[in-house]
């Protein structure tokens, strides 16, 4: 019920929203927790397991029982705390975990059967076979126990992510967070400041007690507004700090304001020193039925009542031991709600005008929805009172998680009853405040700028201290209160239905360690990892095992500290954003040719260049084929790694990092070259061209390009940093393109300012050449077998020289050709791409044993020597042609003897790569075979168990096509 | 001139310049590009050629220096890059890299917040003011930003993903326009 005045809330801004799909209105300055109070909603939500009612515990982040779902359709929102929800125009929120209503819920019948669903229920009653776990068992209990759920549809909402630094970083802006700022910022310190509160004071905002002179409230409004206004204070309000990570780095998650273009950002920041003024979060008593809808933390009721001008109940019981429960209750008083117990387990004095019940203890709540408690006095005598809120203080928890997140311990405090952060917990973080056991606001105020003080001067900063404004350093002289003796359900973990009896029954069954009973219990598992009940359920574990508390030890904290949208985590990756898309110069012109594109890393290449009259790939591929094997072809190769590579130690470099010797190359030629990982398994192969007596162009595959050239920074700087070399990548530098085929000399011709001389550029020379005036590289390299180039021009000129040599090469029948033909035309002459350097074949299985030097130490030879390595069973490289009646072929298949078992045992080898020759006429393959190369002429069987295709194979030597390599040399 | 004319194709960027909020994203010409990597113990050689070629010596770490159109920029482990002039002969690894880099310049009293949510870089004026050179990584691109004015900031990026650095950017400024 709304107050007719006070609280922190504008009153001429109504809000209409709906819940459960009925209209309700609030005003600007509620959460949607406090509007639903305004109007007089109790139960707002079902429990996890038992499917009880439940309202609101809290008003604040550690909410464990109004989990709502917000707004509909693909973008609905599970899960979202009540409590944290920012009230707006248009809200539409409904409870969920319940059918068909939250009022009437058929899966109470959960509750009813609890006698028979505690802890380790699951664990004792469905050991049936796997099987029958995971499709019958899981499936029931998923969708009777659980959460709100996600729209699975794909959202339209926005999330970004972002990166801060700062001198101090201050988690949290009550009294202590706005005093460490202020104080450190007056130092000229650069301070972030942020507050998960869309309003910045903590708990300012929610007593009466004044500060300074001024309501709480006040004063922390002018605070943060002084600070605002400082050009080195970033005030993040809405900003929950998440997790702590190394070197100063911690996570935040901001929540936009209702209606701004982005829902959230993920925010990284970088801070020199932090202070956790996090504050405390105050915890239940456990007492029977304390989880019914109408049982309100104190510490909330105060809030509701002061900050939103909220009465959350008409006729209110106190209950708790400090003094705490007399102010709670002149808070309730003064609004105006009448008063029917006022009960403090401590014996008290005093409060003459309350109905106070000195020593006494709530021993049980009645009513489904709060109808009244029961009291027991000291002297044993029972009574019965009715009332619809039940005010409940068990003391307060320091909300140090963040101290946890590298692995701190909290340590046990007597004297608060609580835990405290450990100290340096965290490397440059100072705990301090409330969560770090202060809990007056005078000892918060003190506390904080002693903590602004010493990071400023960590940081060599002084400046002129605030003065410390007078407030409240009273202490509340709280007793312990944890659990109240009694028959019942007493809830320690709200959110997973944890009671006292499971925790007890855990110990019972010697899940006598706290991490054994934490997940025996499921205590502390919830989204909200047991912010509110993990300290009691150790006092009961305690209590259970004879024990004290910190002998009992403790549960820790991990990131985040409150949940976090995934979609805030992957902030930037959808669509557009998950990967770069990287183009060749010639793009257009492929685009315009109607070229199909594929991806080959970020890049995308043409597949087959489409005619008129072809309707499939085959048909593009086997012409763009033809037209390479008679006439010339053209291709985009500007996607393979090139790497300028330059020194007086160049040479000494590449032999170093190439298994074969680059040293002896002649400047003007060029060198297939191959290297290893250093644990002597293949990484790539490439040319090598000597342009310059100190420099080389090392081209790398399309896919390695970034692996070789970080082996070879790592080479250079870690390996051989005596060696004097220079590299960096040109790959983006150059356009390059592959002119290939009979006529491809000839093309050339057409195009280079000064023609090919008879006879020079012999097959693996290279030098530069002039292109329309423009200085150019050629290579006379070859991937396809045939007579071929590859000319490079700086990237910028790339497209106008595709798109001539295109035509030019139409003009003689040829054409450009793409990613198909050319892995038809390496096929066909046995060369290799990544299919065969997977990563787990040696040059021993490439046939290309050869190429490791003897002569000369490089990265991986020492490990290539290990015995199995060189083994003669392993798989080495064939050709397989179909000799069958089947005569396809398929990348994948397993081969096997002909009369073998098919089976995985059997496997002699896999096919790696296969291709329809238009050449040959027939499918022509590469495959991996079990002492391969003496098995040419052998028969094998080629099973493709996923495709059912099966073929007789002959196994013959991987070079198809012109073996004797006439044409490449012609 | 040649039997061919070759035309020169602007990167894929996609349409600039954007303009949003004050702030404008625009395709700079910085010239030629060279990479400049001294040679084992060569550092003080080569600035001093390039100091007599250009004016500029070789920056520090983290630094770019500019006369003119001329600019030295630390770009790496032992690496400058000269822009604006051809690289004098001197004792150093030296690259065109002109083909390579898209740069763009970003404009506007609100850059440096557009670009807190693209690089890992603190880019406050005490940390990053004018003059200051990093190597950074942008979604997962490889990029360099500079601060080459008091409200600008030079970013280069491949050329082959040009497209994507400058989407990245506009919704980047879009997104702090929105907030």
């Amino acid at each position: 019920m709304r107050l007719a005045k006070g609280g922190l809330i504008d009153r001429d801004r109504q809000l209409g929203f709906r819940f459960d799909g009925h209209g309700y209105t609030g005003m600007e300055g509620d959460t949607l927790a406090s509007a639903l109070l305004a109007n007089g909603l109790r139960t707002v939500a079902r429990s996890f397991k038992y499917h009880r009612p439940r309202g609101i515990l809290t008003a604040g982040s550690e909410e464990p029982n109004a989990l709502v779902t917000l707004g509909r359709g693909a973008g609905q929102e599970p899960n979202a705390r009540a409590t944290t929800v920012e009230l707006h125009q248009g809200l539409d929120a409904r409870s969920q975990n319940a059918w068909p209503s939250v009022g009437f819920d058929v899966m109470e019948v959960n509750d009813w059967l609890s006698p028979f669903l505690g802890a380790g229920f699951y664990y004792k009653t469905f050991m049936g076979p796997a099987r029958i776990w995971e499709r019958v068992f899981e499936p029931v209990i998923r969708r009777a126990a659980g959460l709100g759920q996600l729209s699975k549809e794909v959202a339209d909402l926005r999330f970004d992510k972002a990166f801060a630094f700062c001198d101090l970083l201050v988690i949290g802006a009550g009294p202590t967070g706005l005093m460490a700022a202020w104080t450190a910022a007056e130092a000229g310190a650069d301070v972030i400041l942020a507050d998960e509160d869309f309003l910045p004071g903590g708990r300012l905002n929610a007593e009466r007690a004044g500060v300074g002179g001024q309501s709480g409230a006040g004063w922390a409004a002018d605070i943060a507004a002084r600070l605002s206004a400082m050009p080195n204070v970033r005030v993040m309000t809405r900003t929950t700090v998440t997790g702590v990570y190394d070197q100063g780095t911690f996570g935040a998650l901001q929540r936009h304001a209702p209606g701004a273009r982005m829902q959230e950002t993920f925010w990284r920041i970088v801070a020199k020193r932090s202070v956790l003024a996090a504050g405390a979060t105050e915890r239940p008593v456990a007492l029977a039925n304390n989880d019914r809808p109408g049982v309100m933390m104190a510490g909330a009721v105060r809030s509701y009542l002061n900050r939103f001008a909220v009465a959350p109940g008409k006729t209110a019981v106190v209950f708790g031991a400090s003094d705490e429960v007399m102010r709670t209750a002149a808070d309730l008083r003064d609004a105006g709600v009448h008063l029917a117990a006022v009960v403090d387990a401590r014996p008290v004095t005093g409060g003459q005008d309350m109905p106070l019940r000195s020593g006494a203890v709530v021993e049980r709540v009645l009513g489904r929805e709060v109808e009244g408690v029961v009291i027991r006095h000291a002297d044993g005598r029972e009574e019965r009172v009715q009332a619809d809120l039940l005010a409940l203080s068990g003391g307060w928890n320091p909300t140090l998680h963040l101290t946890c997140h590298l692995n701190g311990r909290p340590v046990w405090r007597d004297d608060v009853a609580a835990f405290v952060p450990a100290p340096e917990a965290v490397p440059g973080m100072t705990a301090t405040g409330a969560c770090n056991g202060d809990l007056t606001t005078a000892a918060c105020l003190a506390a904080g700028r002693a903590a602004g003080q010493a990071a400023a001067e960590s940081l060599g900063l002084t400046g002129a201290l605030p003065d410390l404004p007078e407030a409240d350093g009273a202490d509340a002289g709280a007793m312990p209160l944890w659990v109240v003796p009694g028959k019942g359900r007493k809830w320690v973990d709200f959110q997973n239905d944890v009671t006292v009896k499971d925790i007890a029954q855990a110990a019972r069954e010697n899940f006598r360690s706290v991490e054994h009973m934490k997940r025996y219990t499921t205590q502390g598992m919830a989204t909200d990892q047991g912010r509110m009940g993990n300290v009691t359920a150790l006092s009961v574990l305690a209590d259970a095992t004879g024990r004290s508390i910190p002998g009992t030890g403790t549960t820790t904290f991990r990131p985040p500290f409150a949940p976090i949208h995934i979609a805030a985590l992957g902030a930037g990756g959808q669509g557009k954003g998950f990967a770069p898309e990287r183009f060749t110069a010639s793009h257009a012109v492929t685009l315009s040719m109607g070229a199909p594109l594929i991806e080959a890393g970020l890049w995308y290449r043409p597949s087959y260049y489409p005619r008129a009259g072809e309707t499939t790939w085959r048909q593009s591929c086997d012409r763009e084929v033809g037209m390479v094997r008679t006439r010339v072809g053209v291709c985009d190769v500007s996607t393979l790694g090139k790497i300028d590579v330059q020194g007086p130690d160049a040479a000494a470099f590449l032999d170093f990092v190439y298994t074969n010797t680059m040293s002896t190359l002649p400047v003007g030629k060029v060198r297939y070259g191959l290297m290893l990982r250093e644990d002597g398994h293949v990484m790539d192969d490439g040319t090598c061209a000597r342009i310059g007596e100190t420099q080389f162009v090392v081209t790398t595959t399309t896919a390695a390009a970034g692996l070789v050239m970080k082996q070879m920074e790592f080479a250079a700087q870690v390996l051989r940093p005596d060696l004097d070399v220079r590299m960096i990548s040109v790959t983006e530098q150059w356009a390059q393109t592959a002119v290939a085929g009979p006529e491809a000399r000839a093309l050339l011709n057409e195009v280079l300012d000064e023609p090919m001389a008879d006879g020079a550029w012999p097959f693996m020379s290279c030098g530069a050449v002039s292109v329309g005036g423009i200085p150019a590289r050629l290579f006379r390299i070859s991937f396809s077998g045939e007579h071929a180039y590859e000319i490079a021009v700086p990237a910028r000129y790339g497209e106008s020289l595709f798109r001539q040599l295109v035509a030019k090469a139409e003009a003689r029948g040829g054409g450009a050709y793409g990613m198909e033909a050319l892995n038809v035309l390496r096929v066909e002459k046995g060369l290799l791409t990544h299919a065969e350097l997977d990563g787990r074949t040696t040059a021993y299985d490439l046939n290309l044993q050869g190429m490791m030097s003897k002569k000369k130490d490089f990265v991986g030879r020492a490990a290539a020597q290990r015995d199995g390595l060189l083994d003669p069973d392993r798989p080495r490289l064939v050709g397989i042609r179909p000799v069958g009646a089947v005569k396809q072929l398929t990348a994948g298949a397993f081969l096997f003897e002909p009369d073998a078992e098919k089976t995985r045992p059997n496997a002699q080898g896999t096919v790696s790569s296969v291709a329809y020759s238009p050449t040959l006429g027939h499918f022509v393959g590469l495959a991996l075979l079990k002492e391969g190369p003496e098995r040419h002429g052998d028969t094998v069987r080629m099973v493709d168990h996923l495709r059912g295709i099966e073929t007789l194979c002959e196994v013959c030597d991987p070079v198809f096509f012109d073996p004797e390599g006439g044409r490449v040399r012609g | 001139m040649g039997k061919l004319s070759l035309a020169a194709s602007a990167p894929l960027t996609g349409a600039l310049p954007v303009r949003n909020g004050g702030m404008t994203l625009t395709l700079a010409d910085p010239g030629p590009l060279t990479s400049v990597a001294p040679f084992a113990g060569q550092g003080p050689a080569v600035s001093a050629a390039l100091k007599a070629a250009t004016g500029l010596a070789l920056p520090p770490t983290g630094q770019r220096v500019v006369s003119g159109d001329v600019a030295l920029q630390w770009f790496g482990r032992d690496l400058w890059l000269l822009s604006g002039t051809e690289a004098p002969e001197m004792p150093a690894a030296l690259t065109d890299q002109s083909d390579s880099w898209v740069a763009l310049d970003l404009t506007g009293p609100r850059a440096a917040e557009v670009m807190a949510r693209l690089v890992p870089v603190d880019l406050r004026d005490a940390a990053f003011p004018e003059g200051a050179a990093v190597r950074t990584e942008l979604h997962t691109m490889m990029v360099a930003v500079a601060r080459t004015g008091p409200e600008t900031l030079r970013i280069m990026g491949f050329r082959s993903m040009a497209g994507t650095l400058v989407h990245a950017v506009s919704e980047a400024m879009e997104t702090v326009v929105g907030m």
